[in-house]
């Protein structure tokens, strides 16, 4: 979960009288440039001393500094009734159902965004998602090309993880004004111009996974034999994408995505015709 | 939920509906997130798990002010994000 997506959501939060406080070990003005730059408007804290962790025993093992990632919720007693611990880091889709559970109203009934960007069963929420991501080979004009060819550069220069951070802090930036599909067409120029580049497509993978995991909605009229068709043709092509993972060849991720794209284009309109 | 009131003075029985599933793993399958075992990681055993209760602190926000998790949980549930940081 990245800050940024947090703060897209926080209205949703107060709506529900819940508060966030996030913490780090860096020292409190060390945050202040972060806050700034994602407009932040919860807390953010220092566990400078490392106290909050250890009390929570949530260390990093592998680094005597920083703690693992992790989400906790707990309620007016204090008493925990969410916990996420490293793995795959939850978004906030996931806490406000948590939340939500927690206090009978699930499933809730929001117009903010019932569906907002958690992968709950990959298939479902994603399906937008991947019907949207193709090789995009203009950029959309709401998105700053010098900023994402920055990101293009670094990945050039093999800075993968210098590009990522770049890529993840503009799309955070831009993220409330500019639509979701710009935001989806936006990653997938980025994949796109990834793989023009010789010998790495990881970048280019990475790029398509913030886009998976980060669409906001899904249509509100896909009938439930579309979504069952859907799920088995998504699991054919996440075999697919799995067996090429090790061979990040740039022909088989094109084809991959390509793949993809019809073969859930097809699976929706064999049902609906039905 | 659905509830039920059965005849014979017996008082309705609930019966809640599915609980949110989610992916603990990119890769695995989606489980009930209300469970202590969903939110669990073999990096930290003996993390603070659901039903515990969470220790009272106090932090300085990046302001320089100082917080405690006690003047939050009156308000409604709490989220704590412990994130790298490092920045």
């Amino acid at each position: 979960m990245q800050l940024g997506e947090l703060q897209s959501q926080i209205d949703r939060f107060s709506a529900r009288g819940g508060s966030v406080i996030a913490l780090s070990v860096d020292p409190p003005a060390h945050s202040t440039a972060m806050v700034r730059r994602l407009g932040l408007s919860f807390v953010i804290a220092s566990d400078q001393n490392q106290a909050v962790q250890k009390a929570f025993r949530v260390q990093n093992p592998d680094t005597n500094e920083l703690a693992l990632h992790a989400v906790y919720i707990i309620d007016e007693t204090r008493r925990i009734f969410y916990r996420k611990v490293a793995g795959r880091r939850p978004l906030s889709q996931e806490l406000l159902d948590a939340i939500d559970f927690e206090f009978g109203r699930y499933p809730m009934n929001d117009e903010a965004g019932k569906y907002a960007g958690t992968p709950v069963a990959f298939p479902r929420n994603n399906f937008q998602a991947l019907l949207n991501v193709s090789l995009v080979d203009s950029l959309p004009e709401s998105l700053d090309e010098k900023r994402l060819r920055e990101v293009v550069d670094l990945i050039a220069n093999r800075r993968l993880d210098d590009a990522t951070i770049a890529y993840r802090r503009y799309m955070s930036e831009v993220a409330e004004r500019v639509g979701k599909n710009d935001l989806l067409d936006g990653a997938a120029w980025l994949a796109t111009q990834a793989v023009s580049l010789p010998d790495d497509a990881r970048l280019a993978g990475k790029a398509l996974n913030q886009a998976l995991v980060e669409q906001r909605s899904l249509p509100a009229d896909i009938s439930d034999e579309a979504k069952a068709a859907t799920d088995r043709h998504l699991e054919t092509v996440r075999s697919m994408i799995r067996s090429n993972a090790n061979v990040w060849r740039l022909a088989s991720l094109k084809t991959t995505l390509r793949g993809y794209r019809e073969l859930s284009l097809a699976a929706v309109r064999s049902v609906d015709a039905e | 939920m659905l509830i039920i009131c059965l005849g014979l003075g017996v008082t309705g029985m609930v019966i809640a509906s599915d609980a949110p599933r989610y992916k603990p793993l990119s890769r695995a399958e989606p489980v009930d997130i209300s469970t202590a075992a969903y939110g669990a990681s073999p990096l930290a055993p003996r993390a603070l798990s659901i039903g515990e209760i969470a220790p009272d602190f106090t932090v300085a926000t990046v302001s320089g002010m100082a917080i405690s998790l006690s003047d939050f949980v009156v308000d409604g549930p709490v989220v704590i994000v412990f994130y790298r940081g490092h920045w």
